[in-house]
């Protein structure tokens, strides 16, 4: 159901990766991204599922836990990868009417929908393991050096927080409203697409509406606590880099350089 | 219609680190036409069980019967299960999408297949028994009304599908003591006109005491009372300890039982609590 979800989701747990600096967490998830478009190999993915295995091991989040999320985006991988199959030349494997499966194509698909899996299952472990405070406070010390340029940075990793706070309570809300509508009779499963899209729109309007009554409360508590934005804002637990970010950063770096070294080597 | 529910269990997040129990082993039978009231701790089961009732979510072991039909059974249609036991959510004035009041209404009996004349006569008779000015209302946008019109024009639209059973999710949460009175009011007003099955899902023990027939106190996914309101309140001692209460009239019978031993306590309106007063005092001038 639409609680499986766990986009965003942080995933209570004592682990050497959950006391981690948060600024380690987002560099290294950045990080992450980059070498998942470095690599151009299947055993280069080899190296990477390895690497987020072990990752995942110290975090002692369960595996099951973090799967449950990829249900949610079965389809856009399901997308990319029928996109994928039939769109590149080379040699026939399979051929019916218009459609035609190469090689290539079946090598590209796999290769993408292998990518965009490893990038969800990644980033995800950042918010897991993560608590969305911590990742604030993280975000907002990152972005500090750009203040000088313009950049609202405070206000931005308010924003992002926000966001992240919120997902699990608009899909709450979600469901609440989309059981109260089938109380109502309305019918979610059948009917084609358009049919589909129109029965959304008895859960999207109280979802909207919702939404911006949650804001409105959210604002107005704010304002109740004097919030007064980030200037000259100071805060109760500074957080600092300690050992484990040393090592969790060497380790990094070594595994960026793998990664690049294996572009190289001649491998399937 | 009658609701039968036999050994009814069910488990939230099965296999999962956040597993719960939500409901437990619970049985009960509700006649056609009775009133009856679940009370119980945020977190008893109470909502869950509400649930079941009209097959949003389905029991692990257990059976539903309602009417002569198993809903429990996979081959039942839910739409007309739905359609039969109208559930009114807590705050269901979240769930108003519609342009007008009277389109909102008309959602859904329009899902069940009414249409025309016979449509606009349900949404003119929902939106009527429900006590608003259908004139006046069926035009506008709900979302200009007042927070207890909203409340009613949500009821009406449950009701406006011809449910035979309604099941009421603290239908007064929120709502101001005026509201409150109108909403209490309605339900009364349909219990008598309708004859439908009620069941009231409420934390307002006053409220309970003086409007059901049958109590049902769920405690940690369990039923563990089930009886008319005066037996329950009776019970003080294990209320109290399960999080809940009495009714004001009951509780203050209670804390007057120490100054005016001998006093029955077992009243539950005000006015009852005021005779068994006057009769004790008169009882003690001799």
């Amino acid at each position: 159901m639409i609680r499986d979800i766990t986009l965003g989701q942080y995933y209570p747990e004592q682990s050497v990766i959950h006391r981690l600096d948060a600024r380690t967490k987002i560099l290294g998830t950045l990080l992450y991204i980059i070498e998942l478009f470095l690599v151009n190999s299947f055993a280069g993915f080899g190296l990477v599922i390895l690497a987020l295995g072990v990752l995942i091991g110290i975090s002692k989040v369960p595996v099951r836990f973090i799967f449950r999320g990829l249900k949610a985006v079965v389809f856009i991988i399901l997308l990319t990868f029928l996109l994928n199959l039939f769109m590149f030349d080379g040699t026939v494997l399979w051929h019916w009417k218009f459609l035609t499966i190469t090689y290539e194509g079946l090598y590209r698909s796999c290769f993408m929908a292998l990518r965009l899996i490893l990038l969800i299952i990644g980033t995800s472990m950042l918010t897991l393991t993560t608590k969305p405070m911590e990742l604030t406070d993280g975000l907002e010390k990152l972005l500090k050096p750009f203040n000088r340029f313009g950049l609202p940075s405070h206000e931005i990793a308010l924003m992002m927080s926000i966001a992240l706070r919120f997902i699990p309570t608009l899909l709450e809300e979600t469901d609440k409203i989309m059981k109260a509508q089938q109380a109502r009779g309305a019918d979610f499963e059948s009917g084609n697409l358009i049919q589909r899209v129109k029965n959304m729109i008895p859960i999207l309007i109280p979802l909207f509406v919702g939404s911006f009554r949650i804001a409105q409360d959210l604002a107005l508590a704010m304002e109740a606590r004097c919030y007064h934005g980030g200037v000259g804002r100071t805060r109760m637990k500074e957080i600092v880099f300690s050992r484990r970010d040393g090592v969790a950063g060497v380790l990094l770096a070594v595994f960026l350089g793998i990664v690049i070294a294996s572009r190289w080597m001649p491998l399937p | 219609m009658s609701i039968t529910v036999e050994n009814l269990t069910y488990t939230y997040s099965k296999g999962l680190p956040n597993e719960t129990r939500a409901l437990e082993n619970v049985s009960f039978q509700l006649e056609p036409g009775e009133f009856a009231a679940v009370i119980g701790h945020t977190g008893s089961g109470k909502s869950t069980l509400m649930q079941q009732l009209n097959g949003l979510l389905r029991p692990d072991s257990g059976k539903i019967t309602v009417g002569e039909v198993c809903i429990t059974d996979p081959s039942t249609k839910m739409t007309e299960v739905r359609r039969k036991v109208g559930l009114v959510f807590q705050y269901p004035e979240y769930q108003l999408f519609e342009e007008t009041v009277a389109k909102d209404v008309a959602f859904g009996p329009k899902q069940v297949g009414m249409t025309g004349e016979k449509l606009d006569r349900v949404v003119e008779e929902s939106i009527r028994l429900t006590g608003l000015d259908y004139e006046e209302v069926k035009e506008r946008s709900p979302f200009e009304l007042s927070g207890g019109q909203k409340r009613r024009v949500a009821i009406a639209g449950v009701l406006a599908m011809k449910p035979e059973i309604l099941i009421l999710d603290e239908p007064t949460a929120g709502l101001d003591p005026s509201a409150h009175r109108d909403v209490l009011e309605l339900i009364r007003r349909i219990h008598r006109k309708e004859r439908m099955t009620i069941l009231l899902v409420s934390h307002n023990m006053g409220d309970v005491a003086e409007l059901a027939d049958r109590v049902l106190v769920m405690n940690r996914g369990k039923l563990v009372m089930n009886g008319t309101p005066a037996e329950v309140f009776s019970r003080g001692e294990p209320l109290w300890e399960m999080g809940l209460g009495l009714p004001p009239a009951t509780e203050f019978m209670e804390r007057l039982k120490d100054r005016m031993p001998g006093i029955d306590t077992a009243q539950l309106s005000i006015e009852d609590a005021a005779k068994e007063i006057c009769r004790y005092l008169k009882g003690r001038k001799k």
